[in-house]
Order: C-alpha cells, then sequence, then structure tokens
C-alpha cells in the first residue's frame, strides 16, 4: 500500500490535519480567553456601569437631607431645612426614580439626568478617572459633578408697615428684604392718624422657599396694644404695584382688606377693653357713692328721726306764710322756726306786703301745699350742730289770667332745702332756707 | 507478496517512490481548501460568538450597530444572534435623552467659528453664541480684550470650509452664510424608473457650489439605484414626492422663511401649510432613532438629542445656526483613520459649532459632500486627492464600486442667484 499508516491506521495527512486543527484551536481557544478579557476591561470601562453605581450611591439609596447638599439653589436662610427635606422627599416619592444619559456638551463627558416621574430634577456627569484598565490602559469613569436642581418654587410679598415687625417661618426680615419704593398713604385709613410710620408702607419680598412660608407681621400701635397679622402662605398676588409712573402705587385690596381686618380687630379688642374698664370704674363708682349714699341715708335717716317733724311742721308753717302773708298772726306761727338774725328770719318777720301773688302770666287766686316730705338729711358740721335737709311738696295753684280771661289750674312739684341750727336740740331753729325753684321765691319776692 | 524493486543508474537497488494518484491528490488538496475555509470560517465565528455572547454587551451593542449600518453587512448579527435579540439591541440604540436649554443658556455657551483674514488665513474663535461679531481674546498675561470680528469678510463665496479630526473620525464641514442658497436638488421628477445620479453628475445637473447627500431611499441589500426618495420630499417650493404613510420619518428642510425645521409628523397638507420650500425624509424605520439632533420646541427651547446608540459610522448632517447659517457635516468612515462617528457625535459637532436646529441625513455609502474645486480654493496638494475628491468630493469615498446613484441632495447655489 503507497499510503502508510500509522499502527492505529490513521493517514499522516489525517494526523497532520488533526495537529493543526488542534494547534488552531488551542491557540484560538488562547486567543479568545484573550479576547474575552479584553472585551471584559471594555465593558468595565463603559459609562453606564458608573452612572448605575452613582445613581444607586447619591440618588438611589441616598436620602433627601444628603440629596438636598447638591442642590445648585442654596437654602434661604428663611427657610427651615426640614422644609426643604420634605420637599426633595416630595419630589422622591412622585415617580419611579429614573435616569438617562443626555447631551453633555463636552465630548469628553457624559451626562445623566435623573428624574423621578416626569420630574427630571437633577443630573450627573462622569469624565474619565485616573485608574486604568490593565491590558488597554483605559481609564474608568469617575464621577465629576453632580447637580440637584430643585428651583424653590414659594415666595412671597408683604405688605406691612414700614415699622412694622415682619416675620418669615418665625425668622425676622431686616431691610435687605424690603423691595420698591415706601409710600405714605394719604390718609391713616389702617394705621392711627398720629403713627406716621404707621403710614408708611412698603413692600417685603422673599423668595426661593421651598414651603409655603409662615408669615406675620406685628406692629406696635402703641404700649398696650399691636397689630399681629398671621397668614399662611401669604400670596405673591399681595403686592404693593406701580400703577402709573408718577410713583401712585396700590395694593392688591384683598390684602389690604386683610390687614385693615386685623388691624380693626385689634382696634375693636383694644376698645371693649377700654369700654370694659370704664363700666369697671364705673361700677366702682358707683358702689363707692352707693355706699355714701347709704351712708348718707343712715345718717339722714338719723337725723330725720330727730328732726323730721319739726322740719315738716315748718315747711308747713312757712308755706301757709307764703300764702298768707299779710297777716301778722301767719308772721308770729311762722318766725318762731327760723333763727332770729338770719336773712330768712327778717324774710317772715318784715311787714305784710299784700297785693297778688302770680305765676307766669296768671294771677294766682289759690295756692295750696300738699304732701310735703323731707330726705337728704345731713351734718353740716362735725359737731353735729347744724344739719340741711330735703323738703318736696306739690304746690296746686289756681288762677287766671288777666289779659285773655283764661283760667289756669295746675299741680307743680316744688322743693326746698332747710338748714336747721341744733345747737340748742330743744329749740332748733332754721337759719337758711333755699327753694330749688328760685323763680318761685323771686316770685314771692316781687308778690 | 511481492516487492518492486527498482535498480539506479549505479546498479544499486533502491526503493521506489509512492506515486499518489492525482486523484488523491486532487482529493487533499480540496479537502486541505476545505478545512481552511472551515477553520476561518470557524475561526470568525467563534470570534464572533465571543463578541456577541461574551462579556462585553455594549461592544456587542457597537458592532451589531455598525453591521446594520450597512445594507450589505445587515446579515452578519443574524449569525450569531436572534432576531428578537437583534430586535432589542436595536431598539436601545434609538432610546434618547433630550437635554433642554433656554435660548438664554443657548445664547450664553461657548461656540466655535472660523474667521479667515485679509491673507486668507483661517482661525478657528470660540465666542458667545449671543455676541454676534465680537470676541474676547484672552493675552498670554490673562488680560482680556473685546474684539470685533467677521466671519465672513473674507470667507470665498460666503461658505466656510472646516475640516475637524476626532479620536474616532474626521469630520468635514461646510457653514453657508446665507440660508436661501440651500435648496433640495432632485435627481428627477420620480415620475418613471430613472436611476438617481451620482454626485459629479448632480454637481453638473444643478451647477452648483456645494451640496451634500440628502435624503432616504429604498436600498434593499445595498443595491438600491436611488432612483426615488423615500418620504415627504419638497424641491424649490413643489412637493415632489408625497408619503403621508411615512409621516413618522424626521422631516428635514427648509421652509419659506429659510429656517431649517427638523420635524416628524409631517403630512403633504401639514408641510405645505408650514410654508416648506425644501426637504427631505430620513429615518429608517420606526424603530430606529430619530434623525432629530437638535430641534426647537414650540416655547422656543432648545432640545439637544443623545441617543444611546454609538455605533460610528460615515455619517451626514445639516444644521442651523441661529444666524441662519447653514451646516454641512460630512464624516469619514469604515477606514483605519476615521471609524466613523456616531449620531451623539454628530450632536456634539452640530452643538459645537452653533447649530440651534439639526438633522440626520443618510450616511454610510451614500455620504458624500461636494463642494467645487474646493483643493484649489485652499491650495491644497492635488496629488494626495483621490480621483473622486479631484471630481469634488470632499469627504473620501471608501466603497470598492462607484459613488452611490443619489435621488436628492441638499444643494448650494451661486450668492445671489438662486
Amino acid at each position: 500500500m503507497a499510503d502508510r499508516k500509522h499502527s492505529r491506521g490513521i493517514s499522516r495527512f489525517t494526523l497532520t490535519w488533526i495537529l493543526i486543527i488542534v494547534c488552531i484551536a488551542l491557540i484560538w481557544s488562547v486567543c479568545m480567553v484573550f479576547l474575552s478579557s479584553l472585551l471584559e476591561e471594555y465593558e468595565a470601562v463603559q459609562p453606564k456601569y458608573a452612572a448605575e453605581k452613582v445613581f444607586e450611591k447619591y440618588f438611589l439609596t441616598a436620602d433627601s437631607d444628603s440629596i438636598l447638599n447638591y442642590n445648585v439653589y442654596p437654602l434661604n436662610s428663611l427657610e427651615d431645612r426640614q422644609n426643604a427635606v420634605d420637599y426633595v422627599s416630595s419630589i422622591l416619592n412622585s415617580g419611579e426614580l429614573r435616569y438617562k444619559e443626555v447631551f453633555s456638551g463636552e465630548d469628553s463627558k457624559n451626562m445623566y439626568a435623573v428624574s423621578a416621574g416626569d420630574v427630571t430634577f437633577a443630573s450627573f456627569t462622569l469624565t474619565s478617572g485616573n485608574d486604568t484598565t490593565e491590558i488597554l490602559g483605559l481609564a474608568y469613569p469617575a464621577l465629576a459633578d453632580i447637580t440637584v436642581n430643585l428651583k424653590p418654587l414659594y415666595g412671597t410679598v408683604i405688605y406691612a408697615p414700614l415699622s412694622a415687625t415682619v416675620r418669615v417661618n418665625g425668622n425676622v426680615l431686616d431691610e435687605s428684604y424690603i423691595e420698591g419704593k415706601r409710600v405714605t398713604l394719604d390718609e391713616a385709613v389702617y394705621f392711627p392718624a398720629e403713627d406716621e410710620n404707621g403710614r408708611v408702607m412698603v413692600n417685603y419680598s422673599v423668595s426661593g422657599l421651598f414651603a409655603e412660608p409662615t408669615v406675620s407681621v406685628t406692629y406696635e400701635i402703641n404700649s398696650s396694644s399691636s397689630l399681629y397679622v398671621e397668614e399662611m402662605g401669604a400670596p405673591a398676588v399681595n403686592v404693593l404695584e406701580l400703577v402709573d409712573e408718577e410713583g401712585v402705587y396700590s395694593a392688591e385690596y384683598s390684602y389690604l382688606t386683610l390687614l385693615a381686618g386685623h388691624y380693626n380687630e385689634k382696634v375693636r379688642i383694644a376698645e371693649e377693653k377700654r369700654i370694659a374698664e370704664e363700666e369697671r370704674l364705673r361700677r366702682e363708682e358707683e358702689e363707692r357713692l352707693r355706699l355714701i349714699e347709704e351712708q348718707r341715708q343712715r345718717i339722714s335717716d338719723s337725723i330725720k328721726v330727730l328732726y323730721e317733724n319739726f322740719v315738716l311742721q315748718m315747711a308747713e308753717q312757712y308755706n301757709d306764710f307764703i300764702y298768707y302773708r299779710t297777716t301778722t298772726s301767719q308772721q308770729d306761727k311762722t318766725k318762731v322756726y327760723f333763727k332770729p338774725g338770719t336773712d330768712i328770719y327778717g324774710y317772715v318777720t318784715k311787714g305784710a306786703s299784700g297785693g297778688y301773688y302770680n305765676w307766669s302770666d296768671y294771677r294766682v287766686t289759690k295756692m295750696s301745699f300738699v304732701d310735703e316730705q323731707t330726705s337728704y338729711y345731713e351734718w353740716l358740721d362735725d359737731n353735729h350742730t347744724t344739719f340741711k335737709c330735703r323738703i318736696s311738696m306739690t304746690v296746686a295753684m289756681y288762677g287766671y289770667n288777666t289779659e285773655t280771661g283764661k283760667y289756669y289750674d295746675d299741680n307743680e312739684a316744688f322743693a326746698m332745702t332747710a338748714y336747721v341750727d341744733i345747737s340748742n336740740p330743744d329749740e332748733p331753729k332754721v337759719y337758711k332756707l333755699v327753694t330749688t325753684e328760685s323763680d318761685l321765691e323771686e316770685a314771692a319776692k316781687k308778690g | 507478496m511481492t516487492e518492486n524493486i527498482e535498480i539506479n543508474e549505479n546498479g544499486k537497488r533502491r526503493k521506489p517512490k509512492n506515486r499518489m494518484p492525482a486523484g488523491r491528490v486532487i482529493a487533499r488538496i480540496a479537502i486541505s481548501l476545505g478545512l481552511v475555509i472551515l477553520i476561518v470560517f470557524g475561526l470568525v465565528w467563534t470570534a464572533i460568538f465571543t463578541i456577541a455572547h461574551g462579556p462585553s454587551d455594549s461592544m456587542r451593542d457597537l458592532l451589531v450597530g455598525m453591521a446594520m449600518q450597512a445594507s450589505a453587512t445587515k446579515f452578519v448579527p443574524y449569525l450569531v444572534l436572534s432576531p428578537d435579540e437583534v430586535e432589542d439591541i436595536m431598539a436601545r440604540a434609538a432610546e434618547e435623552g433630550d437635554a433642554v436649554f433656554s435660548p438664554t443658556e443657548m445664547a450664553e455657551r461657548y461656540i466655535k467659528k472660523i474667521v479667515t483674514d485679509e491673507n486668507g488665513q483661517r482661525y478657528e474663535i470660540t465666542v458667545l453664541a449671543g455676541d454676534e461679531g465680537t470676541a474676547v481674546i484672552t493675552g498670554v498675561d490673562g488680560s482680556e480684550q473685546v474684539v470685533e470680528y467677521n466671519e465672513w469678510d473674507y470667507a470665498i463665496d460666503g461658505i466656510q470650509y472646516i475640516t475637524v479630526n476626532r479620536s474616532n473620525f474626521k469630520a468635514y464641514m461646510l457653514i453657508i452664510k446665507d440660508p436661501s442658497r440651500v435648496y433640495v436638488g432632485t435627481s428627477s421628477d420620480y415620475s418613471g424608473n430613472e436611476a438617481g445620479k451620482r454626485f459629479y453628475e448632480m454637481a453638473e445637473k444643478e451647477n452648483c457650489v456645494a451640496m451634500i447627500n440628502a435624503g432616504e431611499f429604498l436600498d434593499i441589500g445595498g443595491q438600491g439605484d436611488g432612483g426615488k426618495p423615500q418620504g415627504l420630499t419638497f424641491s424649490k417650493g413643489q412637493c415632489v414626492m408625497q408619503a403621508d404613510d411615512m409621516s413618522w420619518k424626521t422631516f428635514i428642510g427648509f421652509d419659506n422663511n429659510n429656517r431649517l425645521i427638523v420635524k416628524e409628523g409631517f403630512t403633504k397638507a401639514t408641510a405645505e401649510a408650514a410654508g416648506m420650500r425644501d426637504g427631505v425624509c430620513f429615518r429608517p424605520t420606526k424603530q430606529s432613532s430619530s434623525s432629530r439632533l437638535i430641534y426647537k420646541d414650540e416655547s422656543g427651547n432648545v432640545h439637544v438629542s443623545t441617543y444611546s446608540s454609538s455605533s460610528p459610522a460615515q455619517r451626514c448632517a445639516i444644521g442651523q445656526r441661529e444666524d441662519g447659517a447653514v451646516i454641512f457635516i460630512v464624516t469619514d468612515g469604515r477606514s483605519a483613520a476615521s471609524i466613523g462617528a456616531s449620531y451623539n457625535d454628530m450632536t456634539q459637532l452640530m452643538y459645537e459649532y452653533g447649530a440651534v436646529t439639526a438633522g440626520m441625513l443618510d450616511g454610510g455609502s451614500s455620504a458624500m459632500l461636494y463642494y467645487r474645486e474646493y483643493f484649489k480654493l485652499f491650495n491644497m496638494d492635488e496629488n494626495t486627492l483621490d480621483k473622486y475628491q479631484k471630481m469634488g468630493l470632499v469627504n473620501k469615498y471608501v466603497a470598492a464600486t462607484e459613488p452611490r446613484r443619489i435621488p436628492t441632495y441638499f444643494c448650494v447655489g451661486s450668492a445671489g442667484v438662486n
């Protein structure tokens, strides 16, 4: 046989090819392993893996507080950090947290946008890092920067008097927050006229807050009262706006109404306090007077017990004297009640004048005194030697008009005050008699 | 058994040679060749298989994307991957991410411009997009000086020619000052079966200064003759191809105000209502990436798209700056010197050179940028140019065949003529 075979019966040709194939297979296997290594390195440096790690570390597993640290908008000093953290949490919880690559604007960078639901709120970029792969020397991507773009959407404009204390989330606003001109209201519509500062109005403008702010305006009206406005999330429409080029400003009416409403409420409360105070004082005065009156009444009663009969007898006799004074007997009956040497004593003892007694346009033809009563006895000295008392009665008068011939018939209340000297308790004497109806006495004088 | 004994010239006996029959020799050669082919195929297959099923999904996706770019290599991924896997890879490649910039942000970014001095020397400067005509020069001592410039003062015929070298590709750009000069040139009226025109034929037909291949055409297996465009096509104010059933394709064209519009959803009626004068479509399938690279929304915000696909290829794109200047870009590809550009590379280039609107045009073997006698305008050594470059092709045509026949080109008419 020309083609010799090995003992196992395989030809050289076949053996050669087997060897070639085995060698190629071995070499190729090594090559493929090497290729796999290269591919492994190539895959390892793909930005998507670095991006996934960044996404997990800084967004997926991070808390809202740490994410807030990357925000491009610095936290407003007026903001409660917890508000901002809550806001970030609400964004993160608004939908599935995802990221995707977006245009970076730079060849050497990969940018990824991070979104929660439909809200894209952050981005991060990767760039070539210092670490490289062993075989290919490819640079591993590294985090270049993280940008959280959560724009605070809340703000407020607070229209308030210049001298008011304006607080946002409990923080007092200084003048740096004042925006625009100061405007002095023409009239003290909302604030006391005498308080100039109360009429100088300004706008405090606050922006960049993550949550609706709590706004308070405190205005000291005076030492005992103040204006206080507290409003959750004062809407930004409360603006003092320039409405023409001449510097005329107007404010949102509702806000002024609100402000005025609070002011008026405060004023009402203050007025109520004032009225209540006055009422209290009045009642105290009344009580004081009542006590005084009771005291006086007790004194009056004690005097009255002793001297009422004397006073009534004196009054009746005096009244008779007034009507019948023309007679000497009447004068004698009367003068015993009066203290000699006094004016009243002189009056009741002077000579009879005669004539008619006139009342208004009528000539009195008949007069009688009835229902005499005494009251208001009061000591006039500390030694209780003199007192005065009030004597009230009704005067029934009849008369006619000489010109018209018409008759007159009327009852008139009449009162007088008697001053009594009881230096000698057994012989009290009236030393002064004052009619409260002076015209009657005057008329009597004329009569 | 007897043994054949031969006597030589010296009278000595020697063992006779085993002479293999001719048939056996031929058979062994055939077997050997078959084995070699089999081994080569096996090696290639195992290499492809290793890549397809190895540790790098990214490399697999990249190569699948590259293979699917060219009609002639579309079958390769199916050798080692199932159709579903290929479809998944292509779908992921088409995923889009938009970065949105406000008009202010666009105006405040830095863009690159080319300034030609009176001696014809060209400089690339970086200026604020919003400050047209002024640039800041930083001195060696750090001092800054604002200078005025006019990029068009010494530009030849209102056109800037730029080459850009990046790590993975080489790009050629034309920036045309006057957008009204740019229009769609058509190879025919598309009524018959006439094939498309090669670039030099179209340049002669239109007598244009420059042009770039434009829209899509049917190209099954790379054998399309470029006779008819795919999708809605406008040329010189007329709709030359109505394709309302393909409104999902990306329309890239100019309106009557010479603004570049890159939009999807156009029908003939809506495009006419929007005042389109010239435009083509490009987007091979509904599943493939949109061809919108940069576009403005109704609010004036500019969306800059990023696609998951990073497959390099020869690519073409058209864009427009805020001042109206039109940008043509073509990149070389499929060569060691220039593997090719990805979608994102094209977006990056457009963005860098100031585009506020940009769309991808047909690429691959169709990618061609023509600029009449550019080598003479810029004093190039003609000995370094290939046959087609001497005919005005700016980029390198690497296919073994003649340049493709193309149905549509964006042409640049002579200044003050179109």
